[in-house]
């Protein structure tokens, strides 16, 4: 109904085109630029980062929040420096990086995976110390070997706060990609959407967000499953 | 197996320096003896549980599994007081982790695991988490978890404290049959008199803190027990005599003056 009245609007001028294109519009460069291969080449860049960015950024937090929790000596020893440099935005590393690793990828990825280090950092963290303390003297007493205690316990404990740290850093990490994209990049969905700026191509620009917008309700979906499959023993409710 | 306990001791530290806990506690349980501890709250009956357990260090003392025993079966297993169930672990896994440490095939250990799970009559819950059962029902499980281990000594801190009275009777008397099939040493930590008079051959009276062992009892009901038949007035006198021993240091733990 409401984009019926945008379409019809816009068809008469009585709105400005330059602001709403008619909504035939946007679908039509959106689908011209599916078939020819442009938009899924920006996607797949700005995907790629996020993907290579998690994987330097948040699986070393994973392994390194999880270790923190689980020992107190290390969490004392780290603690001091992940709260001095947690808060300090990390779109604003990436001059520095740039200076350390050039203006090419190395620089972006490194900057998202600065930023994709700590929220799953503080949550795996988070997520072995709200075990039950009753669990660890559980498997003391029945001598289970540090492996066991692992796999049986820190690990299946801390699961759903460790897929919550997951989607938190992949979603920071798709924030700080498109705002690198938008200052620094020849590829990706915020190099499209500042290019459709420039231009003023505005349906471009929206096709653009809509993409945007769609692949982050994906990830968050995929995540959602993906959580309900591995935690079964969480009540709904408590999830 | 039989445990002595010799002079045992425990200070707990805290920002206003050191409480004693236990002072001096000293006891030796027979071989596969029923041993019940009764005591006022906060007298240290979950401490000294713990500290046989090796969950806790003891301060200063000695403690002697007699006879010290091989490693293919552990010389004691736990049963807590609260919920100590993995959630995230199904009814048949969290039993299987009683065998965790034995050296035993995931099969082996399945097939030992789903015998003590039909024991508590819960082979219809193998497969449910344990948040799908009742408290009395997880009970059951943290109880087939323990003995499915095979301990030389069972160490129960009052497993049934958090069930409702019919339960606890059910659960009393599957715990005695459980008991006299396999023939371990169980120590049992309760508040509840009456439950150390219809279980234990022994009831070991704590003293309020710090804890000491402050008087034993002879428990003359015969083996096998059944709960519902047993002489009434003799037990209402046994109960007497440990509620008496209470009973000053009860008042005090509430905050009353001795009458």
């Amino acid at each position: 109904m409401a984009i019926g009245c945008w379409e019809w609007a816009a068809r008469r001028e009585i709105i400005s085109t330059l602001f709403f294109p008619a909504p035939s519009i946007i679908i039509m460069t959106l689908i011209r630029s599916f078939a020819s291969g442009q938009m899924i080449d920006h996607s797949a860049a700005t995907l790629w980062r996020i993907f290579l960015a998690f994987i330097i950024g948040g699986l070393p937090a994973m392994i390194i929040g999880l270790s923190m929790g689980w020992s107190h000596r290390l969490r004392a020893g780290i603690d001091p420096f992940v709260a001095a440099a947690h808060p300090v935005p990390k779109i604003a590393l990436l001059p520095l990086a740039m200076i350390f690793f050039g203006i090419g990828e190395p620089s972006k990825v490194v900057t998202v995976a600065a930023a994709a280090f700590f929220p799953m950092l503080i949550n795996c963290m988070a997520g072995v110390q709200q075990i039950n303390s009753i669990h660890f003297e559980v498997a003391k007493n029945f001598r289970a070997n540090p492996w066991r205690v692992l796999t049986r316990i820190v690990w299946p404990g801390s699961l759903p706060m460790v897929i919550t740290g997951a989607r938190l850093s992949i979603n920071v990490a798709f924030l700080i990609t498109i705002s690198i994209e938008l200052v620094s990049a020849t590829k990706g969905l915020g190099v499209m959407i500042w290019f459709a700026w420039e231009t003023l191509r505005t349906e471009e620009l929206y096709a653009g967000l809509i993409v945007i917008a769609a692949l982050g309700i994906g990830i968050n979906l995929i995540l959602k499953r993906l959580r309900r499959h591995l935690v079964p023993w969480r009540p709904e409710h408590e999830a | 197996m039989r445990i002595v306990c010799q002079n045992l001791s425990k200070t707990f530290q805290t920002r206003n320096g050191g409480i004693l806990a236990l002072k001096d506690v000293t006891f030796a349980t027979e071989d596969n003896e029923f041993v019940c501890i009764v005591g006022p709250s906060g007298c240290g009956k979950t401490t000294l549980l713990k500290i046989l357990a090796g969950l806790q260090e003891p301060g200063s003392g000695n403690i002697i599994f007699d006879p010290s025993v091989n490693h293919s079966r552990p010389n004691n297993a736990m049963v807590f007081q609260e919920d100590s169930l993995f959630p995230w672990m199904t009814v048949l896994d969290n039993v299987a982790f009683g065998l965790g440490s034995q050296g035993l095939g995931k099969k082996e250990r399945r097939l030992r695991a789903r015998t003590f799970i039909e024991k508590v009559g819960l082979h219809a819950f193998a497969n449910n988490y344990p948040h799908e059962l009742s408290m009395g029902m997880r009970q059951r499980v943290g109880i087939a978890r323990a003995f499915v281990a095979r301990p030389y000594a069972l160490l129960m801190d009052e497993p049934f404290g958090a069930v409702d009275a019919q339960t606890r009777w059910v659960l009393q008397e599957e715990l005695l049959k459980i008991w006299s099939a396999h023939h371990n040493l169980v120590i049992f930590v309760t508040h509840d008199i009456e439950e150390a008079v219809l279980l234990g051959d022994r009831v070991l009276v704590m003293s309020g803190r710090p804890g000491g062992i402050r008087e034993e009892i002879t428990i003359p009901f015969e083996r096998p027990r059944k709960l519902s038949n047993m002489g009434r007035s003799q037990i209402r006198e046994i109960k007497w005599h440990i509620w008496n021993l209470l009973e000053d240091q009860a008042r005090k733990s509430v905050g009353l003056s001795s009458s």
